[in-house]
């Protein structure tokens, strides 16, 4: 009967990851297909049945984590390339061979103790799903704050050789104290000047290269001001 | 075999004293067990650890009291309801698993938007790369023996092509799960031999002390699932034939431990030489005894352990030769130097940009080493009377010894790195021993409010000492931006210009920088960063010179470089870890100068440079024509 929910559990975690749910509720499957089910199905047949919990807990997870680090390099060898349908091919192997091995081999030997039934109490439950929650949000707000502070704020100028004998030069406008930008392009005989929005989508064009230009110079200017915050330049072989 | 050791403990282990009544008639009264309380309490203690981290962004001058207050909260209550010896074994593991999880929290909340330490950048690049490849063993320019170890990677990998998830979450949760593994494996192990299911708690509670559980030991690199896997090992080996065993149980054990082997190099070397010792430990005692004892032999497992790790450094990763060899040799030589007088010494709790820690600091991590130090021969003392025949204690007393050696070893420049890297191993000793004494026969009355206040003390002086020793100041919470100093010098705008040279520059073009700007380009841009670890590669002379002579010539040539990234903001101030572009510049004996702004200059005024990006901050200048010979 156990043999049966474990199975159900593998068949369902197998069916959540191949779902085309969000990857979040995808973690929720693959998490114990590859830290559980492996590892306890492989250690039915390295430790007695009734081992204590803890013990069957550090099984589980060990050899869970030694059959995620040591099947891609055995796989790999063979040529075989690290993807999901290796892993998902990979993991539901072990786990089943360690399961039809363990009905095989039921010469393990036992200990004849009795086993506690694994009940929580209705407080602890209480306190425990308090405590999580608490944990919850002391990431969920180190990460909005984090997430709130990290703001690309350096705008950005470029100038690349382009392929058909011109530049593309860009303009990322991370924000410039809401003041337009202008860019001003000149390769020594022609001059362009470009409004850029100060905020906004990434402004892009490109530049030939006449035969005579030796350097094409682009520049980003904040409202009026003379002096360039950004400069690039492209210097051409003679 | 639980139900087995806690009948041994009985017989082995001494009745302890009561803990406090109101307390415990308290946790009746609320019909709770320890764990839920536990807790609870070590969710608080998290969450403030996480407002300081809030704070420290915001350069509040709170944070940092905040900081330690959480870490004494999360530490010091486990530590006080472990001693006062009430605790079923379930209880014990139940507190230490919630330990070892909330101490990891607050590094992963630290940096919660991705991976921010530089070891944990480098690993990311092979991780990423055995996604996108699909191929182990390729080639890491940031790491270049990370691609060879690939465990950590390998099982991120799995995570991340089963859920989708992002790289940086799914490393979240493997390390989360390995620690959890850790803790379990460190009890079970402990609990083995001790036959005590509190003093193998209190063994976890003190190695949790150690000062790179917190940070290093928490970071996305491969010594943070190393770990857990050799723990896990010798805690299946000490376990075997205690309850019966199968034949399958052995493989089982070789497996987990080749799975170590091929994780993180220096793990699997102390996990071969403890199970070395183990065994030599094992028969010197069996012969000295003429009899057998029923401990399990770790001989199998010791042989597989060394000639697994010595194939795989030598057949398939020869790179950790080039790697691991040349520190470890000049450590021993400064450190004989040092013995015989000839060698500089270091001044400890100054780092290297010349920051001097506070009073307090130094007081508290000086406090934290003689707590241990003053407490390690009580503690050996106690272990040779109720476990000296046991082979495994011995080695444990054994690598306990080497911790007064470590901090002597921290006295010289090199040695101090060398000696930083070893409190995982050693604090194993270290807790197995002192934890011995906290549970002697002749305790104190753990009930009494005095010895709570002077343990509660005693507990807080190690823990944040350590932190203190083993955690520079400006590494311990984020900040403003520093100069070369790893997870403060990770800030969006220059994640965001490597981003942009992978998607306008495209991957893989030959790059130089300088320590962070390379990371960055390696990690996010993708890009071929060159390696700076030897002498053939002189980054500092390339940026530091006022113009570009024939050397900076040669290294363009010879290496291929296409681009050179420029750091404006590197004339600013000194490098925090000592240097700007790579350890050569520690090596060269004089004190570090700062980079002077002419020599970022020539980029301007060399005629055969082009500028292809500027954020006001960081430049990109292609270099490739300055490898080009000279035309007459």
């Amino acid at each position: 009967m156990i043999t049966i929910i474990r199975l159900a559990a593998l068949v369902a975690c197998v069916g959540i990851v191949v779902s085309a749910a969000p990857p979040a509720i995808r973690a929720i499957g693959a998490i114990p297909l590859i830290f559980v089910l492996p590892g306890y199905a492989l250690s039915l047949n390295a430790v007695p049945r009734s081992a204590d919990m803890a013990t069957r807990a550090a099984w589980t997870l060990g050899l869970s984590i030694t059959v995620s680090v040591l099947l891609p390099i055995l796989v790999g060898s063979a040529g075989i390339l690290v993807s999901p349908q290796m892993w998902l091919v990979g993991l539901v192997t072990v786990t089943l061979v360690g399961e039809v091995a363990a009905r095989l081999r039921p010469s393990v030997p036992q200990l004849q103790l009795s086993r506690p039934r694994a009940r929580v109490p209705m407080r602890t439950a209480a306190f425990l799903a308090i405590a999580a929650t608490i944990a919850l949000g002391g990431i969920a707000a180190s990460y909005v704050d984090a997430d709130r502070r990290a703001v690309t704020t350096a705008t950005q100028l470029w100038m690349v050789p382009g392929t058909g004998g011109d530049v593309r030069i860009g303009v990322m406008p991370y924000g410039s104290g809401g003041e337009p930008l202008r860019l001003v392009i000149d390769d020594g005989s022609t001059r362009r000047e470009f409004p850029i929005a100060a905020t906004g989508a990434t402004f892009e064009t490109t530049w030939p290269l006449a035969a005579d230009v030796t350097v094409v110079q682009a520049s980003l200017y904040v409202g009026d001001s003379s002096s360039p915050i950004r400069e690039v330049f492209h210097r051409v072989d003679p | 075999m639980g139900r087995g050791i806690v009948g041994m403990e009985t017989a082995a282990a001494p009745p302890v004293a009561q803990a406090t009544p109101r307390f415990t008639a308290l946790v009746a009264r609320l019909g709770l067990t320890w764990v839920p309380g536990l807790a609870l309490q070590t969710a608080g203690a998290f969450f403030l650890v996480s407002l300081a981290n809030m704070g420290a962004r915001a350069e509040a001058p709170w944070a940092e009291g905040l900081f330690w207050l959480g870490l004494a909260l999360l530490y010091v209550p486990v530590g006080l309801a472990l001693l006062a010896g009430r605790m079923t074994r379930s209880e014990v593991i139940g507190a230490i698993v919630i330990l070892g999880v909330g101490m990891f929290l607050c590094e992963a909340v630290t940096y919660p938007l991705g991976p921010a330490s530089f070891d944990e950048l480098l690993h990311t690049r092979t991780a990423q790369d055995v996604i996108e490849s699909g191929r182990l063993f390729g080639s890491n320019p940031l790491l270049p023996v990370s691609p060879y170890y690939p465990g950590l990677e390998n099982v991120t990998t799995a995570l991340r092509s089963l859920s989708q998830l992002d790289l940086w979450p799914s490393s979240i949760v493997v390390l989360g799960i390995g620690r959890v593994l850790f803790m379990l494996s460190i009890f079970l192990f402990v609990e083995a031999f001790a036959t005590s299911s509190r003093l193998a708690g209190l063994a976890a509670l003190v190695y949790a002390a150690n000062p790179r559980f917190l940070y290093f030991d928490s970071q996305f690199a491969y010594e943070s699932l190393g770990l857990p896997l050799a723990a896990f090992v010798l805690a299946t080996v000490a376990m075997r034939s205690r309850q019966g065993s199968s034949r399958l149980e052995l493989p089982a054990i070789v497996l987990a431990t080749l799975a170590c082997v091929v994780t993180h190099p220096v793990t699997s070397a102390m996990l071969g030489a403890f199970l070395v010792l183990w065994t030599v430990a094992r028969l010197i005692l069996g012969i000295a005894r003429r009899r057998h004892r029923p401990s399990p032999s770790p001989v199998l497992v010791a042989l597989f352990a060394v000639g697994a790790a010595a194939a795989w450094a030598f057949l398939v990763a020869p790179p950790v030769l080039d790697y691991l060899g040349p520190p470890v040799t000049r450590a021993t030589t400064q450190i004989i130097e040092l013995v015989s007088g000839e060698a500089d010494t270091r001044t400890i709790f100054q780092s290297a940009s010349g920051e001097v820690a506070p009073a307090w600091e130094r007081i508290v991590g000086l406090g934290s080493v003689a707590v241990l130090t003053a407490l390690l021969p009580f503690g050996l003392l106690e272990a040779w009377r109720r476990y000296r025949h046991s082979p495994v204690a011995w080695v444990m007393a054994i690598v306990a010894l080497g911790y007064p050696l470590a901090l002597a070893g921290r006295l010289s420049p090199l040695g101090a790195e060398i000696a930083a890297r070893t409190p995982e191993f050693l604090f194993l000793g270290v807790g197995f021993c002192i934890a011995a004494f906290l549970t002697r026969r002749r305790s104190p009355e753990w009930r009494s409010w005095r010895w709570s206040l002077l343990v509660a003390g005693a507990a807080t002086v190690v823990l944040i000492g350590g932190v203190i020793v083993g955690v520079p100041r400006w590494a311990r919470l984020p900040g403003r931006y520093l100069v070369s100093a790893d997870a403060r010098s990770l800030e969006p705008n220059g994640i965001a210009a490597a981003r942009w040279a992978r998607a306008e520059l495209g991957p893989d073009h030959r790059m130089v920088g300088d320590r962070t700007n390379r990371v960055l380009m390696g990690v996010y841009g993708h890009q071929e960063v060159l390696l700076a670890n030897n002498s053939r590669v002189n980054l500092s002379a390339f940026y530091r010179s006022f113009a570009f002579g024939a050397p900076q010539r040669r290294l363009v040539a010879e290496q291929r470089v296409q681009f050179a990234v420029v750091d404006l903001r590197l004339t600013m101030l000194l490098p925090t870890v000592g240097f700007y572009f790579q350890k050569q510049e520690l090596d060269a004996g004089s004190p570090i100068t700062p980079l002077r702004a002419a020599g970022l200059g020539k980029f301007d005024t060399e005629p055969l440079l082009d500028r292809v990006f500027d954020n006001g901050e960081i430049r990109i200048y292609d270099v490739s024509s300055l490898g080009q010979p000279v035309s007459p």
